[in-house]
């Protein structure tokens, strides 16, 4: 950090150049992205295992909770999600006790992007906990005498791998787009932790003269994201070649 | 009647929502400026917003409004006689604001949908193509559906308004339809199409591979009509479903562009409202534009069902 470097353009010193206060840009973005990244892998993994627990549930049990976990799921989807994320981010962590700062930024932001974040992974999971509800396997575990919990854990999660690995990378690359666009706002990871979604809001400020504060965050947040898809892609293809056939002509 | 009964599902979400909101309204942020201007008495635009109550009572005051028990100094009639409240920030009563709001916000997704929808289809055929054409245009729609809303949105506003000056950065009333609702717009058709259009792919690869294609190349249909007659039109039934699920995440992302493009829609509204502290009107605009969504769900889902006579809600999978 110099403060007689504000603003400075990149070059060998500062890779990326320098901010308003004279910070290198590519620490920061560094931080930002730890910080970024690992927020979404926190609420993906919170979402997945939630969405696994719910859709588990309802595929092999069916009955009167596959049907409210239908209206359940339906309705948490109808959300628009990111308004209701900025009302939250307003309710103050004093009026239950917890106290302000980062480390109740980051789990507030966990936590919601959790709790509403797990209907495509419960969808995808009851789907397919559904159909292996039916196999022989799982009918003659059944018949062994093994309790339902003991079938469901050993002989039917470990079957769900691939779908839930295809979606939990979708669900973590939308769940960085989520969490840039809350902290662009202000009401995500807020200032002084950097984050992809704040440094770029900082970038505004300061479009036309510092220009390389908008595009350096911005270019890194779309390479994590692309990269989080592509692997989803290269995983869903892994597991079933014939589902992406080549197309004639 | 199913669209009644979604209907009613959405009034009822929109109420557990409410009350969920209104039960957290407590512990948000109410001071602004006026509080700390009024010295002599601090309490009075707590009184004023109503923040000296308990979240029930706060929740029954919204309902019947000042005409209630012990809910004198209410901003509002109250929902129930159809006042809405009052908007600190442009200080005017909500109920004189939001119809403007929310045209405009249903004005900015409303075409970006349906462009973005017509984009996806066609750039999803050729990205169907095998060969290097087809590779970028994958590539192209991978990056396009990872790019955040809020970046693009920036980068168009600084090369579309600064460099090139073709549309003010904030446009007034004054401004044409295009400039305003073209560059918002714009932004939400990239994103929506991108992540259509490899869906789009995926479903014309599939038919593409079907008998009733196979006879029609075989009957020696030129190319283009067989694309255009026998695949596209094929392709674009579960697009239409995809697009009746995905209304929820275009008024999610309308709020970001919103405040980008300083539009003036509902979501720019509670975002204003959060940011001046006046977490009452952002709670009640935040319900009108949840219920406004689930309609738009359900609008989007009759079309579906028009179209496609095989869906029926509620009996599917």
């Amino acid at each position: 950090m110099d403060p007689r470097a504000r603003l400075s353009p990149p070059g060998a010193e500062y890779w990326l150049g320098t901010d308003e206060q004279g910070r290198d840009v590519f620490g920061r973005l560094l931080l930002g992205t730890v910080v970024s990244v690992s927020v979404a892998a926190a609420a993906t993994a919170v979402s997945s295992v939630l969405g696994l627990t719910l859709g588990l549930v309802a595929g092999y049990r069916g009955g009167t909770f596959d049907a409210v976990f239908g209206r359940a799921a339906e309705a948490v989807q109808a959300i628009p999600k990111l308004p209701l994320l900025l009302l939250f981010a307003s309710v103050e962590p004093s009026a239950f006790g917890l106290s302000p700062g980062s480390a109740s930024d980051l789990a507030r932001i966990v936590v919601l992007f959790g709790l509403l974040g797990w209907v495509t992974m419960a969808r995808v999971v009851r789907a397919r906990a559904a159909q292996l509800r039916e196999e022989p396997w799982v009918e003659a575990a059944r018949g062994l005498g093994l309790s339902e919990f003991r079938v469901a854990v050993r002989h039917v999660i470990p079957h769900l791998g691939g779908p839930v690995r295809v979606t939990a990378s979708l669900d973590l690359a939308d769940a960085i787009l989520l969490e840039t666009s809350l902290s662009f706002l202000g009401l995500g990871v807020r200032p002084p932790m950097p984050s992809l979604g704040n440094l770029l809001s900082r970038g505004i400020t300061y479009m036309t003269a510092a220009p390389w504060l908008l595009w350096a965050p911005g270019l890194v947040t779309v390479a994590w994201v692309v990269f989080f898809g592509w692997w989803a892609e290269r995983s869903r293809s892994a597991q079933n070649p014939v589902a992406d056939p080549v197309a004639p002509r | 009647m199913w669209i009644v009964r979604r209907l009613l599902l959405g009034l009822g979400l929109s109420l557990i929502l409410s009350l969920l909101l209104f039960g957290l309204l407590g512990a948000m942020p109410g001071r602004s400026e006026e509080a700390v201007l009024d010295a002599e008495d601090p309490e009075r635009v707590d009184r004023l917003r109503g923040r000296d109550l308990d979240s029930w009572t706060r929740y029954r005051c919204w309902w019947l409004g000042r005409q209630a028990e012990g809910c004198q100094p209410w901003p509002g009639e109250g929902l129930l006689r159809g006042d809405l409240g009052f908007s600190w920030v442009y200080r005017r009563p909500l109920t004189e604001i939001l119809p403007g709001r929310l045209a405009a916000s249903v004005g900015l997704c409303g075409p970006a949908i349906a462009a973005a929808a017509g984009v996806a289809l066609l750039l999803g055929a050729f990205a169907a193509r095998t060969g290097r054409t087809g590779t970028w245009i994958a590539w192209g729609l991978r990056v396009g559906s990872a790019l955040p809303q809020h970046w693009l949105g920036l980068l168009v506003l600084w090369l579309g308004a600064v460099k090139l000056g073709a549309f003010p950065v904030a446009p007034g009333p004054e401004v044409g339809w295009l400039s305003r609702v073209g560059p918002p717009a714009g932004v939400l058709v990239v994103f929506l199409a991108s992540r259509w259009a490899r869906f789009v792919r995926d479903e014309a690869i599939r038919v593409a591979a079907e008998e009733h294609v196979f006879a029609a190349r075989a009957r020696g249909v030129p190319r283009a009509r067989l694309w255009l007659v026998h695949i596209l039109p094929a392709s674009a039934i579960p697009l239409v479903a995809l697009v009746a699920q995905s209304v929820p995440t275009v008024f999610s992302g309308a709020v970001v562009l919103e405040t980008v493009f300083s539009y003036p829609g509902m979501g720019r509204l509670i975002y204003e409202s959060i940011l001046s502290d006046d977490a009452l009107t952002a709670v009640t605009v935040f319900v009108v534009y949840a219920f406004t969504t689930f309609a738009a769900g359900a609008l989007a889902d009759g079309l579906v069902q028009w179209i496609d006579p095989r869906v029926r809600w509620g009996q599917g999978p």
